[in-house]
């Protein structure tokens, strides 16, 4: 066969070379737009794990608030479960009930398991006597101020961590369900 | 010559070839805009939900700042003191964010501190944003507090026997007793009368050198066996000995009571024709601060002394028997007055060791007050019925 002959064959189609480059080519953009679907994929499952922790960190914190300062009819007491109370929040009627409380699965109020949540997740609760007047540092004793710690996590791994401070003095506050949102950025300009 | 192949291939030929390079190409872009556009759109979930997750922790340091502001304001029991030194603003700062809570007039846009011009004003505002990362959140609540000083206030629902709250403008001669009793009081320097402007807005005398008293004459109701004296006290000097208040007669051991400041520890003596008494407390007072000094005597507890609701002493000498009838005020020809602001020294009429510093809401009660009424007295606030109060539906959230 003569090079003129082979020339035209080759130019009747694609070569073996050209198809497999091009293959090649698909091969390796397929794998990399399935890389990033998958990639994207599992961030939106972190993403949601993480929108779901703040969820039940920040609902934990916000019944909190709506709590007494210490045990009703007690002046002072220990951190933790008091007499009659249970690791079901039903029964705590003050901030510090919830102290070294871990949930797994997250629960209710009332002790019933939180749909959709799987036995690797955790919720757990610290309490810690602090200085009003510096409410990071600890207190070794109630002068008046708790800091309440709310961890999530799910498999181990930390996705939210929510830190509130309760004050005996707090108690005379309207409980925060009570609050109005309202669009005023006066508060927020001020002082930024 | 060699024919150029290309120059030899059908058009038909020549046109698949393009198309599976368009294809190919196509199929490349398209692959790749997906990715990148899945890419993006997950980067934008992920910030909203950090965003999400911000505001969560930004709305729990804003609620915790106003829990904090509410036992600051509740901690001081006259909070007007610190806003008349501008310490309106308290900034808390933990693990998840910042607080940063202001003592604002209250309605007023945009916020603005109070200051001691304000604080005669029954309402007020709190102000508390809490900032997480790029989320802040602020929570804003009105408070009605009394406009009278809390101090005067608690004082006078123990029924005192006398009460001078000592806060006449300056050029006065004449010291309020609020009780019924109306025993008022002498300035005998009126350049010493309201020279301290309190943070209500009203006056309180300075005390910076001999002469600069309050004299109260005697009076038959203060012939007591038991007793309470009660006095807010702001020492601006360090000195060995300061006469805080004084009703001592005319040559030693004839029925002399008085308090003093030495290097500002509150000292009791109490001198009769039958015993020598004197205590010291361990515990100073503050320089440059309002301080609650209570001395209460009486026979079942003898002397204990607190400053700022805090038992600091006790001594059961002076609540002996063998006081018998010789007690403060005692009708044992103990007519002098009370003179407040100096001791007067043995020979009546010799005033000396001047206090320097002011005193205002000075009480006379006519029994011994327990330690839990000395601690309300001063007051943790949360029990007391003339504290602070929310005002309805003041409290506002906004976040962003």
């Amino acid at each position: 066969m003569t090079g003129s002959a082979r020339s035209t064959i080759a130019a009747r189609g694609v070569s073996l070379v050209e198809a497999t480059l091009s293959m090649l080519v698909l091969s390796l953009a397929g794998a990399a737009g399935m890389n990033a679907i998958g990639q994207a994929a599992a961030g939106r499952t972190r993403t949601a794990e993480r929108a779901d922790a703040a969820s039940l960190a920040a609902d934990h914190i916000e019944q909190a608030f709506a709590l007494a300062y210490v045990e009703p009819g007690a002046a002072a007491a220990a951190l933790g479960l008091d007499t009659g109370e249970s690791a079901t929040r039903s029964t705590h009627d003050d901030a510090d009930d919830a102290a070294g409380l871990t949930q797994s699965p997250p629960r209710r109020r009332s002790g019933a398991a939180i749909s959709g949540y799987t036995s690797d997740w955790s919720r757990q609760a610290a309490v810690v006597w602090c200085d009003p007047n510096a409410p990071g540092t600890d207190a070794k004793e109630d002068i008046n101020a708790k800091r309440l710690t709310i961890d999530v996590r799910r498999s181990g791994r930390l996705l939210a961590s929510f830190q509130a401070v309760r004050t005996r003095a707090g108690d005379r506050l309207v409980p925060s369900t009570a609050t109005t949102v309202i669009s005023n950025t006066a508060v927020a300009a001020s002082k930024s | 010559m060699p024919t150029d192949p290309t120059r030899t291939q059908p058009r038909a030929h020549r046109h698949a070839r393009a198309s599976v390079y368009v294809l190919v190409l196509v199929t490349v872009a398209l692959v790749v805009g997906v990715g990148v556009t899945t890419v993006q759109l997950s980067t934008a979930d992920s910030q909203r939900v950090e965003l999400l997750h911000d505001l969560h922790a930004a709305r729990a340091l804003a609620r915790s700042g106003l829990d904090l502001l509410a036992q600051r304001l509740t901690d001081a029991p006259d909070w007007r003191d610190a806003a008349a030194k501008s310490a309106t603003t308290a900034a808390w700062t933990l693990d998840t964010g910042s607080i940063t809570g202001r003592i604002v007039r209250a309605g007023v846009t945009p916020l603005t501190d109070v200051t001691a011009a304000d604080t005669s004003s029954m309402r007020i505002g709190l102000a508390s944003l809490g900032r997480s990362g790029e989320a802040r959140a602020t929570l804003y609540a009105e408070v009605d507090a009394p406009q009278t000083p809390l101090a005067v206030n608690r004082l006078n629902a123990l029924s005192p026997v006398s009460l001078w709250p000592m806060t006449e403008a300056v050029g006065a001669t004449s010291a309020r007793d609020i009780r019924p009793l109306a025993n008022a009081g002498v300035y005998s320097n009126p350049n010493s009368v309201g020279g301290v402007t309190l943070p209500s807005g009203e006056r309180a005398p300075y005390f910076n050198k001999t002469g600069d008293i309050v004299t109260i004459a005697h009076n038959e109701a203060y012939l007591l066996n038991a007793y309470t004296f009660a006095v807010w006290v702001y020492p601006t000097a360090l000195r060995s000995t300061m006469g805080l208040f004084s009703k001592n007669r005319s040559g030693r051991n004839a029925g002399d009571f008085e308090i003093t400041l030495k290097s500002l520890r509150p000292c009791v003596v109490f001198q009769t024709t039958l015993t020598d008494l004197t205590a010291t407390s361990p515990t100073g007072l503050s320089l440059d601060e309002w301080s609650l000094l209570v001395v209460s005597i009486g026979p079942s507890g003898g002397l204990r002394m607190f400053i700022n609701g805090s038992l600091v002493l006790t001594d059961a000498a002076f609540g002996g028997a063998s006081l018998g009838k010789v007690l403060l005020l005692q009708p044992n020809g103990n007519t002098n007055p009370i003179v407040i602001g100096a001791a007067v020294q043995e020979n009546a009429g010799v005033v000396s060791l001047p206090l320097a510093g002011s005193t205002r809401a000075v009480a006379l009660i006519g029994r011994e007050l327990s330690d839990a009424e000395v601690s309300t007295l001063y007051s943790n606030g949360y029990n007391s019925t003339d504290a602070w109060q929310v005002v309805p539906g003041s409290i506002r959230w906004h976040v962003e």
